[in-house]
This record gives C-alpha cells, sequence and structure tokens, in this order.
C-alpha cells in the first residue's frame, strides 16, 4: 500500500512472503547488503514488533543516524532500551498497524512517487551486490547449495523448518524462501544449540500431515538426539538434514576472524556415522558426499514416511556472509573472506559476543 | 463434599478445559499422581521425550506452529533444572508456555529432600511468572490464570510448582468462565490510548523520501 522497502528480523521471516517485491530480506548481522544498507540510510523507519536486537542493530552509535524512528511493541521495557526512538507506540502490532492504515487511508497520503523511485533505484544498486553469491567448485557441495537445493524440492509441500544455532541456521535464514509467516522454527533469543531438533517433533506433533524439517548441523544435532528415541515411538517422520562440516562451524568462524585461526576446541573428532546412528534407532539415515548425489538424497528423504537423517556432507571451511562483524556498523559489511574488518574495530568488537 | 477431586485430577482437569491436546513431558516421582490421572483419561495425548530439555523445546515447536500455548509436565528437582534453557529461550522468543513441575510435599520443602530444589527460585528470572501452589483449592484458579497470562501483552512462559501432597489432596474445581482475574494482572493496552502518537507516525511516513519497515513476527 505504502510502496515503502520492507525488511525481517530473523524471527520475523515469512511475515511478508520473500517473493514479494518489496521484501528486501533478512537484516542484521547475516542479513542482506540491500536491507542493511537501506537501514542506515533511510530517514523515516517503522519498526513493528521487533526489539533492535544487538544481532540486527550492530553498532549503537552508528545504526541508521539519519532516520526518525517509530517503534511498535506490546512490551513497554522494550522502547528506548537500545535505541531511542522518536514515536512509541505501545501496543498490539494488529490493532495498531490496523488504525495506522485506516488512518493512511482517510488522509488519502502518498509517498512522493519521484523521491520513492530514486530510494528503490538506489535499493537496487545496492542488490547488485548480490551479497549471497558463492561459487560452486568441482564435485563438493557447499552448504549454501545443499539448503537451496532442498528448497527447490520442498517449496511446493506444505513445509515448516526448525533449525539448530549456527552457521547452518544462519545459511537456512539466507537461502530458503519463506512465503508465510510462522513456518520458520529457530532459537533466535537465547541461540539454543539443540533447540531445532526437539521443535520439529513439536511442530510435527501438531502438524502430521506437513513436511518438518530441521536443518541441523553435526555439533547441535547432538546436544539432543536422544529424541530420536521419541521421535520413532510416536511415528514422526521429521526430517533431519545435517549440514556436516565437522566443525562448530560459527566458532571456527569467529576463531578465523577474531583470534587468528586457532581453532580451539571447535573441531569434533569422533562424530558417530549418522547413518548408522539413525539405523539404530530404526529410523533412516542417508548421506550425499557429492553434488551429483544430493538431490536423490533430499527426495528420498522427503518421500520416506519414517524419521530420516540425511547426513550432508559439505565443504569443511566455507564461512557465512555477508557479515557485519561485532563493532561494526550496518554499512561496513563484509562481503567475503578476502575483506577484513579495519583493526580498531576489531580490537574493540574481540570483546563483544 | 461429594465434589471434591485430588489435586492430580484437578491439573487434568483444567488442562481439558484449556483445550490442551498434548503434553510434552518425562515422569518421576514428585508427579506421578498426575501422570496417574493422565492415565486415567483419553482427551489429552501425552508424548514422552528422552530428557526434558526436549520436552519444552518440543512444546515450544508446538505452540510456533500453532499459535496454541504449549505445555510441559516434568518432575522436581532435575525435571526442572532440565526445562532452564527451555524456559529462557521463550521468556526471550516471546512463546507462549504453560509448565508443570512436580514438587516434594510441603513438609520437606527446604529439608535438601531427593529430587528437591527451589523452582520457583531458579525460574523466577526465566520464566513471566510462576507459582508455587500450597492450597489444593486455589490450583484450578492457578492454571487458568497461568493460560491467560501466557498469552497475554507478550506471550511467554509460565510455570506451576505442585508439591506432591497437593497432588494427592482434595479440593474443589472451578471452572474457567467463572474466574475472575485481577485486572492489575492483565496487560491489554487499547490503541485509543496511543491516538495521537499514531497519527504522529502515520504523517511522519507519508513525508518520508526513504522509508524503510522492519518486522518482527506475527502469529497471535
Amino acid at each position: 500500500m505504502v510502496g515503502s522497502p520492507v525488511t525481517m528480523t530473523l524471527m520475523g521471516l515469512g511475515v511478508v512472503g520473500s517473493s514479494d517485491k518489496n521484501s528486501l530480506g533478512m537484516l542484521g548481522m547475516h542479513g542482506m547488503y540491500e536491507a542493511n544498507m537501506a537501514m542506515h540510510e533511510c530517514d523515516v523507519m517503522i519498526n513493528i514488533g521487533a526489539r533492535f536486537d544487538d544481532r540486527v542493530t550492530g553498532r549503537l552509535d552508528a545504526f541508521s543516524p539519519n532516520s526518525k524512528k517509530i517503534h511498535i511493541d506490546i512490551d513497554e521495557s522494550n522502547i528506548n532500551k537500545t535505541i531511542n526512538v522518536d514515536v512509541p507506540i505501545i501496543g498490539d502490532v494488529k490493532q495498531v498497524v490496523a488504525k495506522m492504515i485506516i488512518l493512511w487511508k482517510e488522509s488519502k497520503f502518498k509517498l512522493d512517487d519521484k523521491e520513492l523511485k530514486l530510494w528503490w533505484d538506489k535499493i537496487n544498486k545496492w542488490k547488485e551486490v548480490d551479497c549471497l553469491n558463492y561459487i560452486n567448485e568441482g564435485k563438493q557441495i557447499k552448504p549454501q547449495y545443499a539448503v537451496q537445493r532442498l528448497y527447490e524440492l520442498t517449496k511446493n509441500t506444505k513445509t515448516f523448518i526448525t533449525t539448530e544455532v549456527g552457521q547452518h541456521q544462519m545459511w537456512a535464514a539466507q537461502f530458503y524462501k519463506f512465503e508465510e509467516p510462522n513456518r520458520w522454527l529457530t532459537s533466535g533469543g537465547l541461540g539454543t544449540m539443540g533447540y531445532g531438533f526437539p521443535a520439529a517433533i513439536g511442530a510435527q506433533v501438531a502438524h502430521p500431515d506437513a513436511l518438518v524439517v530441521d536443518i541441523a548441523g553435526d555439533a547441535s544435532i547432538l546436544m539432543n538426539i536422544q529424541e530420536m528415541s521419541t521421535a520413532v515411538q510416536y511415528r514422526l517422520p521429521v526430517k533431519i538434514f545435517i549440514l556436516n562440516n565437522e566443525y562448530m562451524g560459527m566458532v571456527r568462524q569467529w576463531q578465523e576472524l577474531l583470534h587468528d585461526g586457532r581453532y580451539s576446541e571447535s573441531y569434533t573428532d569422533s562424530l558417530p556415522d549418522f547413518v548408522k546412528l539413525a539405523d539404530s534407532y530404526k529410523a533412516v539415515g542417508l548421506r550425499a558426499k557429492t553434488t551429483d548425489e544430493l538431490d536423490d538424497v533430499i527426495t528420498q528423504m522427503i518421500e520416506t514416511k519414517n524419521t530420516v537423517i540425511a547426513d550432508i556432507w559439505v565443504t569443511k571451511e566455507e564461512n557465512c556472509f555477508p557479515m557485519i562483524q561485532s563493532g561494526s556498523a550496518h554499512n561496513e559489511m563484509l562481503l567475503s573472506k578476502d575483506q577484513k574488518q579495519d583493526k580498531k574495530s576489531a580490537e574493540k568488537g574481540k570483546i563483544l559476543v | 463434599m461429594n465434589n471434591e477431586i485430588t489435586g492430580a485430577e484437578i491439573v487434568i482437569k483444567s488442562l481439558a478445559e484449556q483445550d490442551v491436546e498434548v503434553v510434552f513431558g518425562y515422569p518421576g516421582g514428585a508427579v506421578l499422581p498426575i501422570y496417574d490421572s493422565l492415565f486415567k483419561q483419553n482427551s489429552i495425548k501425552h508424548v514422552l521425550v528422552r530428557q526434558e530439555g526436549g520436552a519444552i523445546h518440543a512444546a515450544e515447536g508446538y505452540a510456533r506452529s500453532t499459535g496454541k500455548t504449549g505445555v510441559v509436565l516434568v518432575t522436581s528437582g532435575p525435571g526442572a533444572t532440565n526445562v532452564v534453557t527451555g524456559l529462557t529461550d521463550a521468556m526471550m522468543d516471546s512463546v507462549p508456555i504453560v509448565c508443570i513441575t512436580g514438587q516434594v510435599p510441603q513438609h520437606l520443602i527446604g529439608s535438601d529432600a531427593f529430587q528437591e530444589c527451589d523452582t520457583t527460585g531458579i525460574t523466577r528470572p526465566c520464566t513471566k511468572h510462576n507459582y508455587l501452589v500450597k492450597d489444593v483449592n486455589k490450583l484450578s484458579f492457578v492454571f487458568h490464570e497461568a493460560f491467560t497470562i501466557a498469552k497475554n501483552g507478550r506471550p511467554g512462559p509460565v510455570l506451576i510448582d505442585i508439591p506432591k501432597d497437593v497432588q494427592f489432596a482434595s479440593g474443589t474445581y472451578e471452572e474457567k468462565n467463572k474466574i475472575i482475574i485481577p485486572s492489575h494482572r492483565l496487560f491489554e493496552p487499547s490503541p485509543d490510548f496511543e491516538k495521537n502518537k499514531i497519527k504522529e507516525a502515520v504523517e511522519l511516513i507519508s513525508k518520508a523520501k526513504k522509508t524503510n519497515f522492519l518486522y518482527w513476527w506475527r502469529m497471535y
């Protein structure tokens, strides 16, 4: 109605469909370049029920410096907690936004067409950066590619995606496209490894006929692997899609970026054989080691009417980009491994989480 | 006192009246009476997890994919401490949860009894509200209020700690619609309160050259 660009937090994915022409996708630490740049340069920001989490804002004193900010929230304690706003509105988002729409229409308001076009032109330039770009090399499976194939092969099915916490979670957020709300279940605030699999069980109990996939990492999945037994007992056909790189990938990434590649305790030496593990629970275990095998494994996983662990061997040292490192601002995103955060921000950022 | 039932039966009756279809849980000494009542009925399904941490995340998954309140049932001590991560998770991400924990009988509270812990103390900062129910006659009120609080305003987890003697004691059940929850416990801001702010916001948007909407989630 307004024609304005829209961005979403990690938790908000699907509220506006990712195919919507106004959607810029997710913002924040691993968000889209265009979403973060738009946040940085906008002159009016309307925050609907988000709470200015540190993963969203980046460096506070450089967060959207030139904008007037409107913040609608049901929780008064979120107002002016980290970001000072110009127009705070306490209330139920649904009711408040409904009122705003009525008022907007009654007043016959409209954004200035010329300015709006200039704004979109600018945003489209940022889109051209193609921030999610990655390069497929040889037959090794890139984790991004695995999520992309999963999306392509499940997009026409009623699918719920849950995740654990780490690199795989961010790749899932970036490469799985959500068109509806409440199809995406992830631990955003607390960041609980081990969340995704039991959450998938809960979602499958509520939606026995839907496809429920836990996109997991090899480390996270082990935190609540005992629930395999629950899934099998209740005949819950939950699918566990492990992006297996044998590392706690996000820990490794931070160690690479901030601790000169000293991979202290972030490599898992003795992972179980996930296929045999599934087998031992009387579930189905599948494995893809190369890009040739990937589609078959995903298809087989979807078609199996049983609990499945799909062990996807992905390239081990892939990093999750784009990224705003702690201590940096939205317009200082790193787009690839070759870019480095400036030294001063890096030193300051090191103490942050 | 013919219409008196046990505390454990009140628990199940309250859940049934709140339209609870499924409970995620793990039995243990301090919740056996509730599990016994669960055994004697067919309306509520129980999903037996393998560790309590799994129960609360499953309840979160259930709640977030349906918009309903997720229900967890675990025992005292380690049962309760194992759900702390999930309670904190639900608190941070605004997921409506009602978590029922068993507690050692009242005369043993504070004696370092087997599987005793200070559940309400431990979970105070990671719940919207929590209760230690000492009087069986207050049990149904507590349940109906807990379900309301879990979804009212910003949703979140509510915990009900029930000593074993209260589960065995007899008392009366009060129906949901006969209960009046004090208004100061609830938060229902009307958009009319913020009329001027809403007007200001809409006018501000109309003058913008470079607007940007930022969304979290809508589910309730």
